[in-house]
């Protein structure tokens, strides 16, 4: 089957700013896949590439199944606003008829209301909601037009941890459905609990494309914090990766890809300790991993 | 190339509905950009032209004078309504967000469109009432007709012209440079006062703007009275210049923005 979104060698040049450079991407239809990467890395530059607003300066660009600026293909393909920029002076229920109104096929308007928590303001202007609840309303508008391809850019920005939870039950829910759909987030928790697959983009190329658990498991991962006074015996330690992190009140944290084997090896070192923890390491450790990994790399190069 | 289905096009007709609805729910909510262009028209006509007409019973004069304010109204409906959604759509994500929906930027246009149209034609009526109840106008329910058909015909080159303010200017210096240059285009065309009275320099000056043309276009049609021939030339060349300014400014405002 052909791919839902094929990019090849994308590229894209503000004046002197090269946002993209040479980036290739495919997404398989019904995944959820997580873009992430620092500020300014070319995150927004793809998404609008991939919704049709501005058009890549080389490179070609196929969105189900052709160019995202065609009406055909805008047809099934749904966005949220950014910033959660909303009609100010219409109601969300006004706002929600709108956008349907531009679709030739619309997702049943109840059930949009049931799955993104919307009923208790339905007749409320735009200009009236809180943060929380513009931000499920533009969440919401991305679905209207049952659309095949949806694009989420940082959907839950500014949220508490319990909405955001919330918003990510009802994400899911339509990507039960079927719905192929594109995340970018500043949480990083956030793609670990909704993407199956995870791009990382820096310096508008694509530096690492994995599994979400692949990622994870490349670099460290788990992580074991202990209690103790003998850092130097640690270092020696075969199953360390880097160098131990000393915390406070003598709070050690160490990376490895085998805690068991780590553990066994500070036992048998017969290195004092108390307090051992061990946690799965998160798609922050990747991420920063990575990243440094990458501008390592630029060092060399430039070296 | 991609073609308009027969689907998208009914589609289309009814987006141009929704819209007009919505822009005209947005006004009718948030109602002080609409008060000026209700309020001020016909507030100039009774500060101004009323005091004159008493005394000199000229029906023909006193029918003009309202024409040229009724011209008044649709011209800054037009220029100030436009002017400013056009300027506040540059800056605002939720436009950018419209623009990514399966529709191209026709239903929407027509739509403000409609909306300020709307807005203008509701700014005549005190103009018309004031005019029919306190002076000699002759503004019988052909007059009246007439008059509005030819209102009509002007929404489309100033509502390009305030589409061209908006285009070019930002939100910010739109509304000093609008309330300016609607002022003085109002005055040179002789909507305030009638340009004869002014001496043969200021209407040979008068002739050239383009609000004059749609003056005597509008004035005649009350009056019911021969259009001169120059001021639909004036009116078509009007239309043409702010036409060609639109389609450029619009096209450079693309390509900064969404290059």
């Amino acid at each position: 089957m052909t791919p839902l979104i094929s990019g090849s060698h994308l590229g894209k040049r503000y004046g002197d700013i090269t946002a993209l450079d040479d980036l290739s991407i495919t997404v398989e239809r019904g995944s959820i896949v997580g873009l992430l990467g620092p500020n300014g890395a070319g995150k927004s530059t793809l998404l609008s590439l991939l919704m049709g607003v501005r058009r890549p300066t080389s490179g070609t660009l196929n969105v189900l199944g052709g160019n995202p600026r065609y009406r055909s293909v805008r047809e099934r393909l749904g966005v949220t606003p950014q910033e959660s920029s909303l009609p100010e002076a219409l109601s969300v229920s006004e706002t929600i008829d709108l956008v349907s109104a531009h679709f030739r096929d619309s997702v049943d308007r109840d059930e949009l209301i049931e799955a993104f928590d919307l009923s208790g303001f339905l007749s409320r202007r735009c200009s009236a909601l809180s943060g929380g609840q513009r931000r499920r309303l533009a969440v919401a508008l991305a679905f209207v037009g049952n659309s095949e391809l949806v694009l989420l850019d940082e959907p839950t920005t500014g949220l508490d941890l319990e909405s955001r939870r919330l918003m990510w039950d009802s994400i899911l829910t339509r990507h039960a459905t079927g719905t192929t759909i594109i995340i970018t987030s500043h949480y990083l928790e956030e793609i670990e609990a909704l993407a199956e697959r995870v791009v990382v983009i820096d310096k508008g190329r694509v530096i690492a494309d994995d599994a979400t658990l692949n990622l994870i498991g490349t670099f460290a991962t788990k992580s074991v914090t202990l209690t103790t006074k003998d850092i130097i015996s640690l270092r020696s330690l075969p199953s360390l990766i880097g160098a131990p992190k000393v915390g406070k009140d003598n709070e050690v944290s160490l990376r490895t890809n085998d805690s068991d084997e780590l553990i066994r090896e500070i036992v048998r070192s017969e290195i004092p300790f108390s307090e051992l923890r061990v946690d799965r390491a998160s798609l922050e450790d990747a991420f920063i991993a990575i990243t440094k990994g990458s501008e390592h790399e630029a060092e060399v190069q430039d070296a | 190339m991609h073609s308009v289905s027969h689907e998208e096009a009914t589609r289309d007709l009814r987006l141009v509905k929704t819209y007009t609805k919505f822009e005209m729910t947005q006004l009718v909510r948030s109602p002080g950009a609409m008060i000026s262009s209700l309020v001020f028209p016909s507030l100039l006509f009774a500060a101004f032209v009323l005091p004159q007409m008493t005394g000199a019973p000229d029906p023909r004069h006193a029918t003009v004078a309202v024409a040229q304010l009724c011209v008044f109204a649709f011209f800054t409906t037009c220029v100030f309504q436009i002017g400013f959604t056009v300027a506040e759509m540059r800056h605002e994500a939720w436009f950018v967000f419209l623009r990514t929906l399966p529709a191209g930027p026709l239903p929407r246009t027509v739509g403000q469109i409609f909306a300020t149209t709307v807005v203008a034609i509701a700014g005549t009526i005190p103009i018309l009432v004031l005019g029919g109840l306190f002076t000699d106008a002759q503004l019988s329910a052909g007059a009246i007709a007439r008059g509005m058909l030819a209102l009509l015909c002007t929404t489309i080159p100033f509502c390009l012209l305030g589409a061209l303010f908006g285009y070019t200017l930002s939100l910010r210096t739109a509304l000093g440079v609008i309330s300016l240059a609607s002022f003085l285009l109002a005055f040179l065309g002789g909507l305030f006062v009638m340009p004869a009275t002014l001496g043969p320099v200021f209407d040979s000056i008068s002739m050239l703007m383009p609000t004059r043309g749609p003056r005597e276009l509008v004035a005649a049609a009350f009056v019911g009275s021969q259009v001169p021939w120059w001021s639909v030339v004036n009116l078509v060349a009007w239309l043409l210049i702010f036409t060609a300014g639109v389609v450029w400014s619009f096209r450079r405002d693309q390509n900064e923005r969404y290059r």
